[in-house]
């Protein structure tokens, strides 16, 4: 009986071997460590030990080769190695750091701009409604939104469902892989998250179309064309831009029924929007971070200490403060650097509204908008 | 909505890769990057020849079968174009974003609507985008190509170029043609129900705008301005030219 196994154990083994030379690249790993040369070769395990312990590899694995159907096995024996990662981004070298620390203890900014200079801003919008695009410096981002209807969450019936989605893609670089989501883009998406939905930006309850049967599902994707630093100011931007200038189709209800009219039916109404929050980073230098630079480049970003994002509105109302990891910094500076903040808050507000009211006057040729809005006044 | 008329190209817009270009033209408009010849990941490359990699993004909700669909037609079609033999073990990687897509205004579309005749009537600009961006990374390639799409109406009318989406809606048959710039066929796919003669028909006028005019052609349509339709060779070749221009201006 127990020379049956052996023998058993043995044409497995081989067999798991043939797999792992059948298939291409092999895993050593999972092998390797069922093969009994190399377990003979460990000369500290006791004989009898080691016999015992075969028996029950063995056992283990006659029933594993009943439990799993061949094709199943061959797939295992498959699986690569740890995948060898996309080419990497191109560090900074060790020079270029240099340089730029002891511009920086000199007053400069690599690009000359000043400490608290942000670089040029620009805002566009596309033809349909609900595309803004937005540059900082070289740093391109594209928000859509997009709205359907469907069916509220249980535990929420009277809310409609907002989601704002970032996928870094290769587009940005080939560092980049497609469902691998990376560091910056799950912070990306976190902050974007607290300062947008979580601030009750957009008013979640005027999605609602009925209560616990139907509402729409507002959601945002934001495409990141090309990074070159500060990622989350400019998305932020976007995102905002993007859902102010959005129109989702007109709806009526009667009794149970819900009717969604075309564009060409009825005018498309703007979502139900309370109040705009923005994102401002600064960046942080020295040994104890006591230099304090706004909208940091790609460039600058590697050499940071730390960083500290603050979301506020034009109003001055804090909606969210994140300072990930990094060295401690002095309060009194992160304090300056919100009351910088509200400034540059303002300034990038004054420029989305009056953006807005140009495409909107774009639109409006015949001067009939007015007319055909279905919506009341609303103060804002 | 209002469709601009003449195609509008951007040559090198965006500052990290190798080579940007934007493209639009009848409502469609793509934004591709291509980078390469980079590092092929180990369990991707090949010992004779470069791969390529086409990644397909929508402008809204994830991508999937519609998008992978795409690729791989794209993939095949610019594997042809592209000297992949001239690059073993290397890599290229061409990203394609959707950034607008012509809305109809008479039917609300559902998010995640894919149909076929949907898929096609992007690919056009889809691929224009990848070979104006192969041209921006200066990728040796064999050739440059263009496509185009038509649309055979319902009604027996005459066959349609670029058709609007309520244009595809209301047609029996659409066809994708992509022709080199000496006119050779490369890509050919239809959707919809047509017959062998229709599809000669649509097969000539696609041949007609993606391949390049003799120059005495040209000056014949100059006189009598009124052609409407854009030479698509005549555009990849002028923006070819114009990069050139600017690539060597330091000379």
């Amino acid at each position: 009986m127990e020379k049956g196994t052996v023998e058993l154990q043995v044409w497995h083994q081989k067999f798991l071997r043939y797999l792992a030379c059948e298939g291409s690249p092999p895993a050593p790993g999972r092998i390797s460590s069922r093969d009994p040369l190399h377990d003979k070769s460990s000369s500290h395990s006791p004989s009898s030990g080691a016999s015992q312990s075969w028996f029950a590899i063995g056992i283990a694995l006659i029933f594993s080769s009943f439990l799993k159907s061949p094709d199943k096995l061959n797939s295992e024996t498959q699986i690569p190695l740890p995948a060898v990662n996309m080419p990497r981004e191109a560090e900074i070298s060790t020079n270029e750091k240099q340089f730029l620390k002891t511009a920086l203890t000199e007053n400069v900014r690599i690009d000359g701009r000043l400490f608290e200079q942000y670089r040029p801003l620009s805002l566009g919008f596309g033809e349909e409604f609900g595309v803004a695009e937005v540059e900082l410096g070289k740093t391109r981002i594209l928000a859509k939104v997009s709205a359907e209807v469907t069916v509220p969450y249980a535990d929420r019936p009277f809310d409609g469902i907002f989601q704002i989605v970032t996928e870094l893609s290769p587009m940005v670089s080939p560092a980049f892989e497609v469902n691998r989501p990376t560091e910056t883009e799950v912070l990306l998406s976190r902050l974007l998250e607290k300062t947008v939905r979580r601030s009750g930006a957009l008013d979640t309850e005027s999605l609602c179309l009925m209560a616990g049967k139907k509402c729409w599902a507002v959601r945002v994707d934001v495409h990141v064309l090309s990074h070159d630093g500060n990622l989350v100011d400019a998305a932020c931007v976007a995102v905002v831009a993007a859902l102010r200038h959005f129109r989702k189709p007109d709806t009526s209800v009667e009794g149970e029924m819900v009717t969604v009219y075309t564009a060409a039916e009825r005018e498309p109404t703007p979502l139900s929007w309370l109040h705009s929050p923005y994102c401002v980073t600064w960046s942080f230098y020295g040994e104890e971070g006591e230099m304090a630079l706004l909208d940091a480049s790609w460039k600058e970003e590697q050499v940071q200490v730390a960083s500290f994002t603050v979301s506020l509105n034009r109003h001055g109302e804090v909606c969210q403060i994140a300072k990930l990891g990094g060295v401690a910094v002095d309060a009194v500076l992160l304090l300056k650097c919100t009351a910088g903040a509200t400034v540059e808050v303002k300034r990038i507000s004054e420029m989305v509204d009056q953006k807005l009211e140009e495409d909107a006057k774009r639109r409006d040729k015949g001067g009939l908008m007015a007319e055909l809005r279905a919506e009341n006044e609303r103060e804002s | 909505m209002t469709i601009s008329a003449a195609p509008d190209v951007v040559l090198d817009h965006l500052s990290k890769a190798d080579g940007s270009a934007s493209y639009s033209y009848a409502g469609y408009a793509v934004t591709a990057t291509v980078n390469g010849p980079i590092e092929a990941q180990r369990r991707d490359e090949q010992p004779f020849e470069a791969i390529v990699d086409v990644i397909v993004r929508p402008a809204a909700g994830v991508g999937g079968t519609r998008e992978r669909h795409l690729e791989s037609i794209l993939c095949s079609t610019l594997r042809h174009l592209i000297l992949l033999k001239n690059f073993p073990r290397q890599l290229f990687q061409i990203a394609l974003q959707i950034t607008s897509v012509p809305e109809n205004d008479y039917v609300n579309s559902k998010l995640m609507q894919a149909s076929s005749s949907q898929n096609l009537s992007v690919l056009p600009t889809l691929f224009q985008t990848a070979i104006l961006a192969l041209v921006s990374a200066a990728v040796p390639m064999k050739t440059t190509a263009s496509a185009t799409t038509i649309a055979i109406p319902k009604d027996y009318g005459s066959p349609l170029l670029n058709p609007t989406p309520r244009q595809v809606q209301t047609s029996s048959s659409i066809h994708v043609f992509a022709f080199t710039r000496q006119g050779d066929l490369l890509l050919s796919q239809s959707d919809g129900s047509f017959s062998q003669d229709e599809w000669d028909v649509a097969h000539d006028i696609a041949k007609d705008v993606c391949m390049e005019k003799k120059r005495e052609e040209v000056d014949v349509m100059l006189d009598d301005d009124e052609s409407q339709t854009q030479n698509m060779a005549d555009l990849i070749r002028a923006e070819a030219q114009m990069k050139t221009d600017s690539d060597l201006h330091w000379k």
